[in-house]
């Protein structure tokens, strides 16, 4: 079984920074989708340019969008949406990324604006 | 001698036909003679091609009126064929054919259909008075300066000609939430090429951009304008947000450091654009319609780079 991908949709012209999601990363996602409460909420408001959230894709099907406090889990058509008021998630993820994929910082701006960042 | 008419007004379905016998093309052949030619602007059948009725095609088979060829079209008192662009000697040839007691009741059609075409041949009068060359070029210089393309305005596909070479805005041809979706960026929709390699400008060309810093960059280093300008699309500053007369228009936005944006220019005047992976649309950051990217709300794609033409079947893009 292969790793995890995650990805911030964020560019247009060029491709969007994927990296490969590790184990430590992979488990806090997990555990804390646990305890996240499921939510009626739709989906926020996505700006056309720029930050667009962030998403999982694991090799057994499960497919995570994340976006500010909006948490959708797709596992093989089954969706669930949770709310994860304090953006945990999308915190966790960004500062997964590689150093290399020198996320913009209009991404940390994303999070920053809550005044949430780590 | 025989004719054979054809009632040029449907689309999608066979155009209705009408054989004439000998003493019905003998009668009609005396109001298609030929008489003055017409005035040199008038010599060009409309080229913007219309729905609904557009005129009455005729067909000599068996023997030919030396006045006139083979085939050609009546239209309003009017005939247009090879050498042929004249006045016919009856004004009311389509009357003679489509009116109740006309030839066309030799075809069955529903009853209403005469009443139908006979509307249509009047509609055709007024569309074609709109297709003037001297009332489009006086309208034109009149109004498009200061109107602004709008569906409801009744002459917005000729005040939009000078776009008809764009792209039309088709949103679903791209969004297809898969392959199409996924693996084509602005760049393919700007140039309206679909790779889906995620297209970048100057990779055909063997000159790929790596410097996003801004639109122009020191010369060591290659721009994604320059990447596009290898790709064979043509620089076009001045364009100041209008349409060129070959080709369509893209605009290239950059977010400085980060990445770089492409927007299109369609047939209605307006712009749309594909966010990386994401579907087409045709709204800014605001919601609104994008009516020129200079001004359109570009998020964190501040600068506004160039504007430049698609050449179609001219740029190679990977």
């Amino acid at each position: 079984m292969g790793k995890c991908i995650a990805w911030a949709s964020v560019f247009s012209g060029r491709p969007d920074p994927e990296w490969s999601l590790d184990d430590e990363t992979l488990g806090f996602v997990e555990r804390t989708w646990e305890t996240l409460k499921p939510s009626l909420e739709q989906q926020p408001t996505i700006p056309i340019l720029g930050y667009r959230g962030c998403y999982i894709r694991c090799p057994e099907g499960n497919k995570w969008f994340i976006y500010k406090t909006f948490v959708k889990l797709n596992i093989k058509g089954n969706v669930v949406i949770k709310h994860d008021a304090n953006m945990e998630l999308e915190r966790k993820l960004i500062n997964s990324a590689p150093k290399i994929f020198q996320l913009p910082s209009f991404v940390w701006n994303n999070i920053d604006s809550d005044g949430i960042k780590e | 001698m025989a004719l054979r008419i054809t009632i040029d007004i449907f689309s999608g379905r066979e155009n209705p036909v009408i054989e004439l016998s000998e003493n019905e093309s003998v009668e009609a052949l005396k109001q298609l003679k030929p008489s003055g030619r017409l005035d040199q602007k008038k010599e060009i059948f409309p080229t913007e091609p219309t729905l609904g009725y557009r005129g009455l095609l005729i067909e000599q088979y068996d023997t030919i009126d030396k006045d006139l060829p083979q085939h050609f079209r009546y239209v309003h008192g009017e005939l247009y064929g090879k050498d042929l662009a004249h006045k016919a000697s009856g004004d009311a040839f389509e009357e003679f054919v489509c009116g109740s007691e006309g030839l066309i009741r030799k075809i069955k059609l529903d009853k209403e259909f005469s009443e139908m075409v006979l509307k249509e041949i009047e509609e055709f009068k007024k569309l074609r008075y709109l297709l003037d060359p001297k009332i489009v070029d006086l309208l034109r210089r009149r109004l498009s300066i200061y109107w602004p393309c709008r569906w409801w305005w009744p002459c917005y596909w000729w005040c939009c000609r000078k776009c008809r070479c764009a792209p039309i805005y088709e949103p679903a041809s791209w969004n297809d939430g898969d392959i199409k979706e996924w693996n084509n960026n602005c760049y393919n929709y700007a140039s309206n090429y679909r790779t889906d390699t995620f297209a970048q400008p100057g990779r055909a060309s063997g000159n790929i951009w790596n410097d996003l810093s801004a639109c122009n960059v020191p010369s060591a280093n290659i721009s994604a304008k320059m990447g596009a300008i290898s790709d064979d699309l043509i620089d076009n500053p001045n364009a100041n947000n209008k349409c060129p007369s070959q080709g369509h228009l893209v605009a290239l936005v950059i977010a400085p450091g980060w990445d770089y944006h492409w927007y299109r220019k369609g047939r209605n005047g307006y712009w749309s654009h594909k966010p990386g992976h994401t579907q087409v649309t045709n709204q800014d950051n605001s919601g609104n319609a994008i009516s020129d990217p200079r001004t359109a709300n570009r998020g964190l794609y501040t600068e506004f780079c160039t504007f430049m033409t698609v050449m179609h079947g001219h740029i190679k893009i990977k």
